[in-house]
């Protein structure tokens, strides 16, 4: 226990911890993957079905709390479609994390979002934390227990490509995840419509975030720290990964 | 202007520290002086040592900014050159008699000032040496312990860039992070005093100086203060709480010792978590003002200790603070020891002077579990008619009142099992440097507060005979507005007999009164947590002329569940965000894609947009390069206006006018480029939206490259861009179709118009024309013109260069083709296709005269010029033919076409022309208009319209138009026209 009798001399230097910490985030991956659910999910704990497809890119923040931190996202949700694919690196440059969306029912939205991974490794910020989420699990039939079967009748206006059948999953959770190690990546499966795994996606991504290399002055003298930061990125995903397959 | 500088410097100190003296001095950087600053000698003597530290201050506007600090320890010296002595206490250096020059170091920091020589510097230079001599007595360095307070005043440098790390600080207030005094903080944290006003009269003054706070106060305390409160209010969702009973007792025992047992008074068999005791007037002796003296607090310790001893449980104690009379120990039950944290004390002093603690206040502060609980005791100044002075003292004690955040200060917090971020006041992880005695769940204060009857001794004394307490205490003189206190069952607690249990029967025959309370006061919320069980005195004690007073309450001790406090502050923040995001600027556009259709060559079509401020904020809105470009959209494309500025509820039409000229049409032609553009319209601080803009574009044999153009099997509408396949090289045409077509049809037309190529031709003709060109499809102007759907004719003339020199000219030929109305079809049809002639050549993305050739074009005509005199005409030509043999085929072929051309119409006007020098003029006029286009040099060069070189230009080409080379008629001619 603290002596108390010590008012007058406890004057260590205080640096208040409370100084948000802004982490510039972009969400990125094909066109109806769910990019904008998942952020109204996370923002503003809202789902919509149905939505229009963003046509720019939408700018929300959230402050989400690690620890003794503060970080606030600033977060800007791209358009998914592919005609707006030269537009993207604007979004990302700069960007210190970046949740990269597929699809579960639809195989060939990993491919665009490993492509996009690729471009992100190749042309980002090379300390981007970059999470790769497998959204629409409420689609699946191996959702969380019970969770799904309260949702069957309400699909009868179908998803995009307008089917009322039971959808399968294209991407299996093995798969993904050892492509997520590989890279180097965060991965979740994610539902936005039933609230899996969004929160727990962004408060890792905040745990990931070197702040240390945010809160320097001046951000030159980039190489060392971006080799230690992508050593310590490998091991992270490797860590997230685990817990991402847990949760499924 | 003094008083000024008093009052605010007192503004930016700390309750700890205080103002010895200021003095105006000028800074020096490297020796010369700069500007002015107040040093102010700024001490703390909180430690048992007073502590200096030198502030320099400047004024900016109705605040002050700390520009140096340099602390006095030991190595405090003077520097300066001109100065032998070694410490400060000597005098500088100086400038001459008025003015002396100092440069105090102290190891780490160096300053230099100008001071004027008055009895000011000889104030300051009494102080420093004085602190000097104790810094050294007492060894202090920068590397000690002591000093420690001044880093809560950071020093505000000018060449200091803004902390990044405070940017939402630097937005609210241009000198953001200057006020990083810990009393900035405490003045707007101590916001529960505002509801305290009605206690004293001095309320008033003090929410003038919280205003005057808020404006250095940043943003983000505000916010934090604002989700703090939030948390409170809805403390109940994530806390859990269990009764703890806690002891208040207080008791004035006027110098006095004793060996009677405690154990009554401290009620030992209640089993109390917690003991706080406060004594008063424990020491009377004359130089307890002047010496800590602490055998009185262990006499009454080690009482207190041995009645607690009697208890089946063990006590511990915590803390105990003395202030010359004034003492107060807290003990706690040493089974709940390990949840008592973050204890703290304070003692404030309000007796002779305002320091020295014959009245004042001990204070204690700690947390049990995840309350917070702050037990003060006070000595109120005596006497009945001193309720003024009460007020005074008890005001002064709750605004010095400070306790440390020792959880921010030694890191603790980062201990602590769960995240408490962002939260201030009264939960654990606050933020807040120090914490007043409202900030407290509960604040229980005791002590000798002098509250008297105001009724006769006598009538006093009778009322208590009679048991009329009710009237007694409708004269009680309690002041403590907002406090709550238990019904007073029992005697007045004052004076009585030393050694008895009678009241006061010396001469004085003082006024019996309640002076010994037991109050509390807990914060909003908080007050159903506490329960008073008993409130009594007790008489039994004999050894003062005060009887002991005791409280038993009953705290609903709260612990905050991790979990459910993360939830409820994530909805907190999650709200909070919400607002936040929802007072972004917001647009709707009328549409984000828009398709202009067909597309031809030189035809703009505009199309508007409706941006909406849809939002609840004013949006600044504006279109934006993409990533690595200049321009905001492609150069085909205008968009007008680029910006806007929409209060909410307004809009804003933009034109976008889609044109397709010469400079932007040659890829488009060759297909390797569509009429597609992506425009972003940023909101600034918010969303970009996408504007998608495309067309179909009609490709056309205008600016369409002479290889292609003579490559293409067919006019070039006549196949898709995509399908078409082009001829391979041999089979390429000698010169593009169309470029004979439009020779062919003026050859055969053109023979009896007057002022061809000197008349601007019907644009829908020349949109006629041009389809039929693209299309392959003939000319039939006969049916077009018989409909005589044609707007008159223009006078306007070709084309920049001509255009000076036609003017009287193409007036003439109007009214000439104005009055033969029988020719008025054909002559148009051929001044369209002259036009379009001259519009195909200015086209074409290289002309007819290569870019690598036209240099030495022009020097072939230069060349001319200088050997004009040697009169050898042919070398001249020789001269010119040679820069044209290297030409590519197709465009010698050109070039000898046009040329050919031209001096057939040539042949044509000239018979009708009687003077030689109207046939000279014409000559000219024609060497003018079509050197203006067959010659053309890179890019928009500014040499286009330099007048020695237009005339190069038409040299050059009337080599050409010429048939026979004649000597010319002298360069007098050739200026005459040009100046025309």
């Amino acid at each position: 226990m603290a002596d108390g009798s010590s008012a007058d001399n406890t004057g260590a230097s205080p640096s208040v911890p409370m100084k948000p910490v802004q982490v510039k985030l972009v969400l990125l991956g094909e066109a109806a993957v769910g990019k904008s659910s998942l952020v109204q999910r996370f923002v503003n704990n809202e789902f919509q079905e149905n939505k229009e497809p963003t046509i720019g890119a939408a700018f929300l923040t959230q402050k989400t709390y690690v620890e003794d931190k503060v970080i606030k996202f600033e977060i800007w949700d791209t358009a998914g479609q592919e005609r707006f694919h030269s537009l993207a690196p604007m979004y990302y440059r700069n960007a210190q994390a970046a949740v990269v969306v597929y699809d579960v029912t639809r195989a060939p939205s990993l491919d665009r979002a490993k492509s996009w991974i690729k471009e992100l490794q190749r042309q980002a910020n090379p300390n981007i934390v970059i999470a790769l989420a497998g959204n629409k699990l409420d689609l699946v039939n191996d959702a969380e227990q019970g969770l799904h079967s309260e949702e069957d009748g309400h699909d009868e206006d179908g998803h995009e490509d307008g089917e009322d059948m039971p959808v399968t999953r294209q991407v299996s959770t093995e798969e993904a995840r050892i492509y997520a190690d590989e890279a180097g990546l965060l991965f979740f499966e994610t539902s936005a419509k039933l609230d899996l795994n969004v929160q727990e996606m962004f408060n890792e991504i905040a745990r990931k975030i070197p702040i240390e290399q945010l809160m320097a002055p001046s951000r030159t003298g980039r190489p060392g720290g971006a080799s230690a930061g992508r050593i310590e990125l490998i091991g992270n995903g490797q860590g997230a990964g685990g817990r991402g397959s847990c949760a499924c | 202007m003094e008083k000024n500088w008093r009052e605010q410097i007192a503004h930016i100190l700390r309750p700890t520290e205080f103002l010895r003296f200021y003095v105006e001095v000028r800074v020096l950087t490297e020796g010369k002086a700069r500007d002015r600053r107040v040093l102010a000698l700024i001490c703390n003597n909180q430690s048992d040592v007073e502590e200096g530290v030198l502030f320099f201050l400047k004024r900016t506007g109705s605040s002050i900014t700390i520009r140096e600090k340099l602390a006095i320890f030991a190595d405090f010296k003077d520097t300066s050159s001109s100065s032998t002595t070694t410490t400060a206490a000597g005098v500088g250096g100086g400038n001459g008699p008025e003015e002396a020059t100092f440069r105090y170091a102290n190891g780490i920091d160096t300053v230099e000032f100008e001071i004027t020589r008055d009895d000011n510097m000889e104030q300051m230079l009494i102080e420093l040496k004085r602190l000097i001599n104790s810094a050294q007595d007492r060894g202090l360095t920068s590397s000690g312990s002591s000093h420690r307070w001044t880093h809560y005043y950071s020093v505000h440098s000018p060449l200091m860039a803004v902390d990044p790390l405070d940017g939402l600080s630097s937005i609210g207030h241009p000198e953001g992070n200057m006020i990083s005094a810990p009393y900035g903080f405490r003045k707007t944290r101590s916001n529960p005093l505002m509801s305290f006003s009605g206690v004293v009269g001095i309320a008033a003054s003090e929410a003038e100086m919280h205003t005057g706070m808020m404006a250095t106060h940043d943003l983000r305390a505000v916010k934090e203060e604002w989700v703090a409160k939030q948390l409170l209010d809805r403390e109940d969702e994530f806390t859990e709480r269990a009764p703890m009973r806690v002891f208040a007792g207080t008791w004035n025992v006027n110098g006095r010792s004793t060996d009677e047992p405690l154990d009554g008074w401290l009620r030992i068999n209640e089993a109390y978590d917690i003991y706080a005791i406060g004594f008063q007037e424990v020491d009377l002796s004359a130089e307890a003002y002047l010496i800590a003296d602490t055998t009185r607090e262990e006499m009454w310790c080690a009482a207190i200790e041995s009645s607690l001893g009697q208890s089946a449980h063990t006590y511990v104690k915590v803390i105990s603070r003395q202030l010359v009379g004034m003492l107060i120990v807290v003990y706690v039950k040493s089974s709940i020891f390990d949840h008592v944290r973050e204890v703290t004390s304070t003692s404030i002093g309000c007796g002779l002077m305002g320091m020295v603690g014959n009245k004042g206040a001990v204070a204690v502060r700690l947390r049990v579990k995840d309350s917070y609980l702050c037990f003060i005791n006070a000595h109120l100044a005596a006497d009945t008619y001193q309720v003024e002075r009460r007020k005074q003292n008890y005001w002064e004690i709750v605004r010095r009142a400070s306790f440390p955040n020792l959880a921010l200060m030694s890191g603790l917090q980062r201990m602590s099992s769960y995240s408490t971020a962002n939260l201030t006041g009264y939960l654990p992880g606050s933020s807040q440097r120090y914490f007043g005695v409202f900030d407290n769940d509960h604040l229980i204060w005791m002590g000798d507060l002098n509250f008297r009857i105001t009724l006769p001794g006598p009538e006093v004394k009778k009322c208590l005979a009679a048991g009329n307490m009710d009237k007694l205490l409708a004269h009680d003189q309690s002041i403590f507005d907002g406090f709550e206190e238990g019904d007073i069952t029992f005697a007045p607690t004052y004076k009585y007999d030393v050694g008895t249990n009678d009241f006061d029967s010396s001469e004085k025959q003082r006024t019996p009164s309640w002076c010994d309370r037991v109050l509390w006061r807990s914060r909003t919320g908080a007050g159903k947590y506490i329960r008073q069980l008993q409130y009594t005195s007790h008489p039994e004690l004999l050894a003062s002329d005060h009887k002991p007073v005791s409280a038993d309450f009953e705290i609903m001790i709260k612990t905050i569940l991790p979990e459910k406090h993360a939830d409820v502050h994530g909805s907190i923040i999650r709200e909070l965000d919400k607002y936040e995001n929802e007072c972004m600027p917001d647009v709707s556009v009328s549409r984000l894609q828009i398709d202009f259709g067909e597309i031809k060559y030189e035809q703009p079509v505009t199309e508007t947009i409706v941006i909406e401020n849809v939002g609840q904020v004013t949006a600044q809105c504006r279109f934006i390069p993409k990533f690595e470009e200049v321009s905001i959209c492609k150069p085909w494309l205008w968009v007008n206006p680029p910006t806007a500025m929409l209060v909410p509820g307004d809009k804003a039409v933009i034109s976008m006018t889609l044109l397709v000229d010469a400079m932007s049409a040659p890829p488009l032609n060759a297909g390797e480029d569509a009429l597609e553009d992506i425009l972003i319209l940023h909101l600034d601080n918010g969303k970009d939206l996408f504007v998608s803009v495309s067309a179909t574009y009609v490709p056309t044999c205008f600016a369409t490259s002479l290889e292609r153009l003579t490559r293409l099997p067919h006019p070039v509408r006549a196949v898709s861009v995509a399908e078409v396949e082009l001829l391979p090289p041999e089979n390429q045409l000698s010169m593009p179709r169309e470029l004979w077509r439009i020779i062919d049809y003026l050859q055969q037309h053109g023979r009896d118009v007057d002022g061809l190529f000197m008349q601007a031709g019907n644009p829908y003709l020349i949109a006629y024309i041009r389809d039929c060109l693209d299309t392959g499809v003939e000319f039939e102007f006969d049916t077009l013109v018989e409909e005589s759907a044609w707007p008159a004719g223009e006078t306007s003339t070709l084309n920049d260069a001509a255009e000076s020199a036609d003017a009287m000219q193409a007036s003439a030929s109007t009214e000439h083709t104005a009055s033969d109305a029988t020719r008025l079809g054909p002559a148009y049809s051929v001044h369209a296709m002259a036009e379009i002639l001259l519009r195909f050549l200015e086209a074409m993305p290289e002309p007819v005269i290569p870019y690598d050739h036209y240099q030495r074009c022009l020097d072939a005509s230069h060349y001319d010029k200088e050997m004009a005199l040697q009169s050898v005409a042919n070398r001249i030509l020789v001269c010119a033919l040679q820069a044209l043999e290297t030409l590519p085929r197709i465009n010698m072929n050109m070039f000898l076409y046009l040329t050919a051309f031209l001096r057939l119409t040539l042949s044509w006007s000239q018979p009708r022309m009687a003077a030689d020098e109207e046939r000279q003029l014409h000559l000219n006029k024609l060497a003018m208009v079509f050197s203006a286009v067959l010659l053309r040099s890179k890019g928009t060069a500014p040499e286009r319209f330099q007048q020695g070189i237009l005339n190069q230009k038409q040299q050059f080409l009337k080599f050409f138009l010429v048939d026979e080379q004649k000597p010319p008629r002298g360069e007098e001619a050739d200026g005459a026209s040009a100046a025309v």
